[in-house]
């Protein structure tokens, strides 16, 4: 049986830290009576208070997960990542409205990994970069991308839809959101694996990576990150994952470290992330039966 | 906690608490070391509530979670030179009141090893927790109110002040800390102040501080001046330099 750990981090980017603006990205993770879930949010930098809006779209999945992990203990099930949605919505809308936070201050992508012991998904909710590191040293990464670089954000299941529907071409079969995907064995060089393509109809209901248990059992890590590991400057995006996944030691807060590390050592080559980051990773150990 | 030793050699052994269970990102490594031979005798209360007096301060400072605090006591009456009292470990499980006991001065100055158990340890310790992406400095005091006695070639001492200079070296030459500040202070040791000055500078130590005769209110001020160099010091960790401006007087 799989042994979960999780840990998260995020940062503020160069671009942010010298405007005086917050970090509107967020990270957190949990194991919760034996599963994971780890959850990235990145609000949209052109909308209100979404430093606000991607905490509470992240802590809205946390509450459902939770909630829906107490009471079915099933990742597996097809309908589980639109029931996480439906939990999310409700409780978000709610803050929403008690704390008066306007429609553009909840404008955030999300990606998050439900993991149980017997396997469970990734859900991508907008854009982001999805890694799958191998025990045996391979590394799977997927980079999720709109057209325009206009994601879908959860938030507009409550609002503006239609509006997102039209500034995409006004056709759900439009082909608005890719996966680009890489592979790399052990030391050698990324090898580009193609690019899937995806509906904007498919797109707004969110890109699901299942991950059964024969699959999980041969993982390392799942690590989730914002679209901030893809732009820091002068590291090309796979290096960066690369370097950002390199946990020299597993224990304790493995991921914080490392990505504390590695923003100090990219900010010896430039600046450092130019986006804000945030990461968050579920970590697999094959107990002993 | 887990043990260690320096540089592959079986008489200087330290420990540290297991990586699993620090909490922080970034550490400041403090290590105290304290003169218990027997020439403290009858200023060995004063000398132990100024190290009580010290640590108590570390405790406020506002970077105290990310402090791990070695204390150790040397004298030849000791194995090896050196007891340790506690080795590396979070500020919160030490209650320094009760923790240390009242010392008992004996034997005489294995001043050497003292130095390079401070200095080997830390950074020891430091580059493993480096490894692990922990950002890491360091600072010693090695507090001692004499030489290093019986004197050369007699001397009780494994290692020699080459040796302390070469394992201090480390840290510049090979990156294992961000750095490490080492503090010789003599205390009651104005007698020796050349002498010491001249260790000092052998052994690549940084700073000789002589703060005077013994009194209470020198050892105060000398409890007062370890704790605000440690925070000097933990102030930079993450910065990759040094901490500037630690006052070069008692």
């Amino acid at each position: 049986m799989a042994q979960l750990y999780t840990d998260h981090h995020f940062h503020i980017g160069s671009t942010h830290l010298t405007s005086g603006k917050p970090c509107q990205d967020y990270a957190n993770s949990v194991v919760y009576n034996n599963a994971a879930l780890a959850i990235i949010s990145d609000g949209c930098s052109t909308g209100g208070h979404t430093d606000i809006g991607s905490r509470v779209l992240a802590l809205s999945i946390m509450a459902a997960f939770r909630d829906h992990w107490i009471t079915n203990r099933d990742a597996l099930s097809e309908t589980v990542p639109q029931e996480i949605s439906l939990r999310q919505e409700i409780v978000s809308a709610g803050i929403r409205q008690l704390l008066n936070l306007q429609p553009q201050d909840m404008l955030a992508t999300c990606v998050y990994a439900y993991i149980s012991p017997n396997g469970g998904f990734v859900h991508v909710q907008g854009d982001g970069v999805v890694i799958f590191k191998y025990q045996n040293g391979c590394i799977e990464v997927s980079r999720f991308e709109w057209s325009d670089n206009r994601p879908f954000y959860p938030a507009y299941n409550e609002f503006g839809l239609s509006n997102f529907i039209q500034a995409h071409g006004d056709n759900l079969n439009n082909l608005r959101l890719s996966e680009e995907k890489w592979m790399r064995k052990n030391e050698e060089e990324f090898i580009d694996c193609g690019t899937a393509n995806f509906t904007l109809s498919e797109g707004i209901g969110g890109i699901v990576m299942d991950i059964p248990e024969k699959l999980l059992i041969n993982l390392e890590f799942i690590a989730v990150f914002s679209d901030g590991i893809t732009q820091i400057d002068k590291l090309d995006w796979k290096s960066a994952v690369q370097m950002f996944t390199a946990f020299k030691n597993t224990k304790g807060a493995f991921a914080k470290r490392r990505m504390i590390r590695g923003i100090k050592d990219t900010q010896k080559i430039g600046k450092g992330p130019i986006d804000d980051i945030a990461c968050a990773v579920v970590r697999v150990e094959l107990a002993e039966t | 906690m887990e043990a260690g030793n320096i540089g592959g050699m079986q008489a200087f052994k330290f420990s540290g608490t297991r990586i699993e269970h620090l909490g922080a990102t970034e550490y400041t490594l403090v290590t105290i070391a304290i003169d218990e031979t027997r020439s403290v005798f009858g200023f060995e209360d004063d000398l132990l509530n100024s190290l009580v007096t010290a640590v108590e301060g570390c405790k406020k400072s506002p970077r105290s979670d990310n402090l791990l605090l070695r204390v150790i006591k040397f004298s030849t009456a000791f194995p090896n030179g050196i007891e340790e009292l506690h080795g590396f470990k979070p500020l919160a499980e030490i209650d320094p009141q009760n923790d240390y006991q009242r010392l008992t001065p004996m034997g005489t100055t294995p001043l050497y090893d003292a130095a390079f158990s401070s200095v080997g340890a830390t950074i020891a310790y430091g580059e493993k927790l480096m490894a692990d992406d922990f950002l890491v400095n360091g600072i010693v005091f090695v507090i001692t109110d004499g030489l290093e006695y019986p004197l050369p070639p007699d001397n009780p001492s494994t290692a020699t002040p080459a040796m302390i200079k070469e394992e201090s070296k480390k840290v510049i030459t090979g990156e294992k800390l961000e750095s490490l500040i080492t503090i010789l202070i003599g205390i009651n040791a104005t007698t020796y102040k050349d002498e010491l000055e001249a260790f000092q500078a052998d052994a690549g130590i940084d700073q000789y501080i002589d703060a005077g005769e013994v009194t209470k209110g020198k050892l105060a001020k000398l409890a007062d001046f370890v704790s605000q160099s440690v925070s000097s010091q933990a102030q930079e960790v993450g910065t990759g330099g040094p901490s500037q401006n630690i006052s070069a007087t008692i």
